[in-house]
């Protein structure tokens, strides 16, 4: 089935069960005799705890959802509609506060019995989205976060059904209870899927490490290879997540590009490279030698030309935000592509370009054009300085750019600015593709 | 999709949602704004709202029974209590019901006012 098509069906099926729930109140014997701010908060209610069970199905790795949209892009649905279901939830009981509700409705120890978990619900979601916002601020590891943020996500959804259990009027009729219980066994559904069927999948198929090298710009080469399996098929750009420890169950996991081609060859090995940039960059992938058992969840990701007809390709990769570029170039290499490409290489100086020796050698095999563009460069630089600009931009891009493809990875700012000036160089906004991770 | 794209379709959604819920308010609410028919004579708030909304489901007398020979000040705060309990919220309205029903009840001589209220079997008083 077409993309499009199959993209607007799962956006039409999620907006249909976020708003089932008013449908079936209104359906639903009605308590009436409540007033127009009332019967707003209690809308927004259903809304903010419908949005949040299905907050689950955007990051489950659900293929199929997944196929139409991107991972990266179904990560933004998750953070952006959190925040809309955080405003929802808001709405609920400022609206019911301002209908005469008493205010120790918010007290989950003293307040009324049936609004308790809803307000221990309430301030669960304003810590989760705190931390989200202020991770770093907080000085929360990316992994202390991630469970903080799964078994708080967890809780408060299990204190806003109870709430909703508890509580008379429209969400007492049995048609809403018989309505939310299905909602709480697809969230069950979901965290089985996604904690327990995906990590036995990858149990089944372990990986080890074979090589595992540094690279200029404070980044690491892993090459893995399977073992008692053959592997996978991916397409340059995807990404797999790794996950190392001692079982997939109690593993740390992250998402990390494919930097090989995906013309793997007899050996099916796989390559990964990984800038130091958090405690898990640090610490644990340098101690991964040769013979280190990990697995991958993989492949993922809707960020590969493969998926789109060009004629030629503009790529811009920035910091380690290159790996998938060095994929899609030595797959073209391996496939004998010969479409043009231009590269745009940015990095804050030339000794931090991970991979430069290895574009300017492949520019010699392949169409491509190499431009590293640094930040801060010494006396005698033949590269462009500074960032990617207009000008910049406007110098490089080819005559015939509205039928190529671009492809951008890189640090968020990076991202915005080029989706901001590509369209403004005349480079079509629909064959701009970005791929971002860094949500937290 | 890119970002600004994400953003749109979010933006959209919410708006979308919120569209729904004051659609959903608007004719929720309408009930109430209709001219309630009148339970009693003297058509206080509180049997105004035990009309529109309890009345359907409840008579004034499965309560008003259990609280003949009580005070009505206890009898109206054991009901706010016992409704609490089940889930009533709190709001004016609910105040206005009960206060309404414990009007309702018949003050017995042997009660005087304040007296505590019989104990009630769970899930009596679901308004």
């Amino acid at each position: 089935m077409n993309l499009l098509l199959r993209a607007v069906g799962w956006s039409g099926l999620y907006v249909f069960l976020v708003l089932l729930p008013l449908l079936a109140a209104l359906w639903s014997a009605p308590p009436g005799g409540r007033g127009f701010v009332h019967e707003l908060g209690v809308a927004a209610g259903f809304v903010a705890l419908a949005m949040l069970a299905l907050e689950f199905a955007l990051i489950a790795r659900l293929r199929a959802v997944a196929q139409p949209f991107g991972i990266d892009a179904l990560q933004g649905f998750h953070r952006g509609l959190g925040f809309a279901a955080l405003g929802f939830a808001l709405a609920h009981p400022l609206l019911l506060l301002a209908d005469g509700m008493a205010a120790r409705g918010f007290d989950p120890f003293a307040g009324p019995v049936a609004l308790r978990p809803g307000a221990a619900a309430f301030w669960l979601l304003l810590a989760l989205v705190a931390t989200t916002l202020w991770r770093r601020r907080l000085r929360l590891s990316y992994e202390a976060w991630l469970a903080l943020h799964r078994w708080a996500a967890l809780l408060l959804l299990a204190g806003a059904l109870w709430h909703v259990f508890l509580v008379e009027g429209r969400s007492g009729a049995p048609l809403m209870r018989a309505l939310w219980s299905v909602y709480a066994l697809l969230v069950v559904a979901l965290v089985l899927q996604h904690r327990l069927g995906a990590m036995l999948r990858a149990w089944r198929r372990p990986w080890q490490v074979v090589e595992n090298r540094p690279e200029r710009g404070d980044a690491r080469t892993l090459v893995v290879e399977p073992v008692g399996h053959r592997g996978f098929d991916f397409e340059p750009g995807q990404f797999a997540w790794l996950l190392t420890g001692r079982t997939p169950f109690s593993a740390q996991q992250h998402p990390i590009t494919f930097a090989g081609s995906a013309e793997q060859g007899a050996s099916r090995r796989l390559a990964f490279t990984i800038k130091a940039l958090g405690d898990w960059s640090r610490e644990v992938v340098p101690r991964l030698a040769p013979g280190a058992r990990l697995w991958l969840d993989g492949p993922h990701g809707v960020f590969t030309p493969e998926r789109e007809p060009a004629i030629g390709l503009l790529l811009i990769g920035g910091g380690v935000g290159i790996t998938p570029m060095r994929a899609i170039l030595l797959t073209m290499r391996d496939r004998g592509d010969r479409r043009p490409v231009l590269l745009l290489h940015a990095a804050s100086s030339p000794e931090r370009m991970t991979f430069r020796e290895e574009f300017e050698a492949l520019a010699r095999e392949i169409a491509l054009t190499y431009v590293p563009v640094a930040e801060d460069a010494p006396a005698g630089w033949t590269g462009e300085r500074g960032r990617i600009d207009h000008a910049l931009l406007a110098r490089h891009l080819p005559p015939q750019r509205a039928h190529w493809q671009c492809f951008v990875c890189g640090p968020p700012p990076m991202l915005d600015a080029m989706e901001r000036l590509l369209p403004a160089c005349g480079f079509p906004a629909a064959r701009v593709h970005t791929e971002r991770f860094a949500t937290v | 999709m890119n970002q600004r794209q994400v953003r749109i379709a979010v933006a959209s959604l919410a708006g979308l949602f919120a569209l729904a819920c004051v659609a959903v308010a608007w004719r929720s609410g309408s009930a109430s704004r209709d001219p309630a028919p009148a339970a009693d004579p003297a058509a206080s708030p509180g049997a105004a709202l035990w009309t529109q909304g309890c009345a359907g489901c409840h008579a004034p007398e499965e309560f008003t029974a259990r609280l003949a020979g009580t005070g009505r000040a206890a009898a109206a705060a054991a009901l706010l209590q016992r409704l609490e309990d089940h889930g009533a919220l709190g709001f004016a309205e609910d105040l206005q019901v009960i206060q309404w029903l414990a009007a309702q009840a018949p003050v017995s001589a042997a009660a005087p006012e304040g007296a505590e209220a019989e104990p009630e079997p769970e899930d009596d008083f679901r308004l």
